[in-house]
């Protein structure tokens, strides 16, 4: 088992250096550089040539490619992410001060968007086809297809405007939690409930659920510890990416409430050419992705005792 | 233990923590029992007698997070800034100066050097007087080659500014002089009448004494950047405000009335502002365009509080010159008779612009966009546009290029479309509206593959020579691929005369030719209605009651009423 882990963690380094190569010549190849035209208007200018040499001199972006690259790698390792091109200030320091909103707001959503979603799921498999079947459809496919953008900016006009409730977005007063946290959970509900009563409706016609019910256990405990036990491995297989994507936020989320997270940084960080924003977001949210998957492996063991990894039966 | 327990017992702990942190706060305790008394803010201002309470004088108003608060670095990166610095002279509403950091100024007998003698008694909010040798250090380091400003250009006027910057010249060959502790001057290569508005608009000290401990990063610490104007900067929270207070040892003519400006941080794109307007979370200074206009108009309390101006700003189709097919004015001439610009600003954008023939923007000194001469250039004419375009070999749009027109950050989207729309009906042409990001839209010009855009220009400080000039700076020309000896000749006989009819006759020659040989095709200036609450009074307004172009006295006399 440990050897399994560490094993992987070799991976999860090899990983991270190929993608740090694609992503530093990919960001280098894309047209326009971050100091082409004047930062943050919108008027066509052009930077004085003598004064954009400086600026790339400053910033090491006159060095052949591949010396930015080993510079920006021996600097990484050392826990020396550069320094962002639009906020001026290093992107370690960056990132530890906005992850904090991000992953309050990601894990608040799930607390209550996946108990949701499942509950919706369990529900509408053990009546199927039936009104509260139906029912839990249409909440289902409405949550579902409605871009979050809409459902944010309907939630404001509503709560903000009109009731005068709740503030419009910011962070930092718990008041201003609650609209981008319901907004954020309702986006999660619709496929944890779908995926959740495609595996229960399966899982409620097996064979060992029929021996359940023969014993005479309570119909609870047919649903929870039969039933709901094995239909939960597709979920963990869904639940993986999904926690990273809720940790990592969401771009529409946080630009329409203004929170100061990661979430919108990296669309941003693009736009605005600011590559070492753009390498450490990517670099972090690869190893987050990989993580999650190893993570996601280990616990497929929990669930599914059947499941051995990293040895033999 | 079932094995599955942890799972529900992790969720069961995320959804207790959820559920506290979302317990609703009691709302802020109600103000109750008022008596008439006298409101006199920190800053020292006696307010109005229908003023709030002090503890309610705080104006909230929202902005992009800035880099730093140098403000002689690079502007654009710096933050909203008027709170917090005083620059020598204050514009007001008419276009009048007032005295602020410096009480008096003269312009020497051959019009190039600016005298100012500062007021004596100003001091950084750090309790550290503000003197000449603070002013002298920032102009020098504002062109300091290491520093490498991308804004420098914008005081290569100065004598020796360009040369300074680019390493060739001393620092002492730079006209900026200082003369006592409380005089300096600033000379200009030729006699530039407007350098008023110039340096007011983007020029302020820097604390020396900071800078030479700090270094640059003074400017990233409120505790390392006291300001010079009637507000410091208190706090910033990163991607949430920045907080600014009275400076407790400002001594100068504009005194805090607000005990605390707001500066609330939005998103560079995405955030609703109309409706953090309409929620109540920021007071005022929200501009809005396009369809937030119309919907502010048709809303009865939003047009109340709506001050409603034509922009500074002017809306072209740029072409590059360079290659064919607009290397041919014929090409150009028929473009700009084929945009139907009433429709486009009556119908397309419903009544958010108005229709443009010339370069400057509506009410800007020296625009004369009625004159019969400049309209008849770009006149909207069908019949005449396909008649040049049969001359200049596309009878019909027959052979020629499918071309891109560019529009960036999601600016003029709608206009390209209609415009577009409009040059196929009455010339046959075929181009694909496309909306990049700047990086990208900046490339393609600098490459030469953007052939057409939608662009626009805006004023940076409110002088004709600021919208003329741009057509013959080094940068433009290279792009457009145009320069012409009479265009030039005339912005240069007019840019150091005082203003005066024979000045504006000089610039209405040059806006003239942009618009006969088609250089841009001129569209539209947009409009704009800036919100500010009803309860946000003693705005300083013009005569007629609107903000006024640039208008630096804005705030300093408001205050929040009871409500």
């Amino acid at each position: 088992m440990t050897r399994y882990v560490l094993g992987r963690f070799a991976g999860i380094i090899g990983v991270l250096f190929i993608v740090s190569i694609m992503i530093f010549l990919m960001i280098h190849t894309i047209p326009g550089g971050p100091f082409d035209a004047m930062p943050t208007t919108s008027e066509f200018r052009e930077i004085p040539e003598h004064i954009r040499e400086k600026l790339m001199a400053k910033y090491g972006l006159d060095k052949p490619l591949y010396v930015q690259y080993f510079r920006y790698m021996w600097a990484a390792l050392r826990g020396d992410f550069g320094i962002s091109f639009r906020y001026g200030e290093p992107v370690t320091d960056f990132i530890s001060r906005s992850w904090p909103a991000t992953a309050q707001l990601g894990l608040s959503a799930m607390a209550i968007g996946i108990p949701i979603g499942i509950g919706l799921g369990i529900l509408a498999a053990l009546r199927p086809n039936t009104w509260l079947d139906y029912l839990t459809n249409v909440v289902v496919i409405t949550t579902f297809v409605t871009p979050v953008f809409v459902i944010a900016i309907m939630s404001i006009i509503i709560f903000a405007v009109i009731l005068k409730w709740l503030p419009s977005g910011g962070w930092g007063e718990p008041k201003q939690w609650i609209l981008p946290t319901f907004v954020y959970a309702v986006g999660q509900i619709g496929g944890m409930a779908r995926f959740t009563r495609a595996s229960m409706v399966d899982a409620m016609q097996a064979e060992y659920v029929r021996t359940a019910r023969a014993k005479g256990l309570r119909e609870s405990a047919v649903v929870m510890r039969h039933a709901f036990r094995s239909a939960s491995l597709p979920l963990v297989t869904l639940l993986g990416p999904m926690v990273i994507n809720l940790l990592l936020g969401s771009f529409f989320i946080e630009a329409i409430f203004r929170i100061p997270g990661i979430g919108g940084q990296i669309t941003l960080a693009l736009y605005n050419r600011d590559y070492p924003v753009i390498m450490a977001l990517i670099l972090l949210w690869t190893f987050a992705i990989a993580i999650a998957y190893l993570v996601t492996d280990l616990l497929y063991g929990v669930v599914d005792p059947r499941i051995r990894v990293g040895g033999t039966m | 233990m079932n094995r599955f327990t942890p799972l529900i017992a992790l969720l069961a702990v995320l959804i207790v923590v959820t559920a506290a942190g979302c317990a609703p706060v009691a709302p802020a305790s109600e103000m109750a029992g008022e008596e008439m008394m006298e409101v006199v803010s920190t800053g020292g201002v006696t307010l109005p007698d229908d003023a709030a309470p002090l503890d309610q004088q705080v104006f909230r108003s929202a902005g992009i997070e800035g880099k730093h608060f140098d403000t002689m670095r690079n502007e654009y990166e710096g933050f909203a800034y008027e709170a917090t610095i005083e620059q020598l002279a204050k514009m007001g509403p008419e276009g009048d100066w007032h005295p602020a950091a410096a009480d008096s100024w003269e312009l020497s007998e051959d019009g190039r050097t600016w005298t100012f003698h500062l007021r004596q008694d100003a001091m950084w909010s750090d309790g550290t007087p503000v003197t000449a040798e603070d002013w002298v250090y920032s102009f020098r380091r504002y062109l300091n080659p290491e520093m490498a400003n991308v804004y420098a250009w914008f005081l290569f006027d100065l004598e020796n500014g360009e040369a300074y910057n680019k390493g060739e010249v001393d620092v002492e060959e730079l006209g900026v002089e200082l003369i006592d502790e409380y005089t300096f001057s600033l000379t200009t290569k030729v006699p530039i009448p407007y350098y008023m508005f110039k340096i007011n608009w983007h020029a302020a000290p820097v604390p020396r004494h900071m800078v030479e401990e700090h270094g640059d990063d003074w400017a990233n610490d409120p505790a390392t950047a006291p300001s010079n104007g009637p507000y410091r900067i208190a706090e910033w929270n990163r991607g949430k405000n920045v907080i600014f207070t009275p400076n407790p040892y400002y001594t100068g003519n504009y005194p805090a009335t607000f005990e605390q400006r707001i500066q609330v941080i939005i998103p560079e794109v995405g955030a609703p502002l109309l409706q953090m307007y309409q929620a109540g979370d920021i007071d005022g200074g929200v501009g809005v365009t396009g369809d937030d206009l119309v919907q502010v108009l048709a809303d009865p309390q939003l047009s109340q509080e709506a001050y409603i101006s034509v922009m500074n700003r002017g809306v072209y189709i740029y072409m590059n010159q360079r290659t064919p097919p607009f290397d041919n004015m014929l090409v150009r001439k028929a473009f700009a008779h084929a945009v139907d610009r009433t429709a486009l600003c009556d119908n397309v954008m419903r009544g958010t612009c108005i229709p443009a023939h010339g370069f400057l923007p509506k009410d800007f000194p020296c625009e004369r966009n009625d004159d019969p001469e400049l309209i008849a250039y770009q006149k909207y004419d069908p019949e005449m546009a396909a008649d040049l375009m049969a001359q200049a070999g596309y009878p019909g749009g027959e052979g020629f290029p499918e071309l891109t027109i560019f529009t960036k950050e999601g600016e003029f989207i709608r206009e390209a479309e209609a415009i577009q729309r409009m040059l196929a009906d009455n010339l046959g042409v075929k181009l694909t509206p496309q909306n990049v990001e700047r990086a990208f839209y900046v490339d393609q010009m600098r490459n030469g593959e953007l052939k057409v855009a939608l662009n626009r220009w805006g004023a940076d400080f409110i002088d004709p020579s600021n919208f003329v000039d741009w057509w013959d700076d080094p940068a433009a020309s290279y792009f457009t691929g145009w320069t012409d000896e009479e265009y030039r000749n005339l912005i240069d006989t007019a840019r150091p005369m005082a203003m005066s009819t024979e000045r504006c006759d000089l610039y209405h020659e040059a806006l003239k030719i942009l618009a006969r040989d088609a250089i841009g095709v001129f569209v539209m200036n947009p409009v704009q209605a800036v919100l500010y609450k009803d309860y946000v009074s003693g705005l300083t307004l013009t005569d007629d009651g609107t903000l006024g172009v640039y208008n630096m006295m804005l705030l300093d006399s408001a205050y929040i009423t009871e409500n």
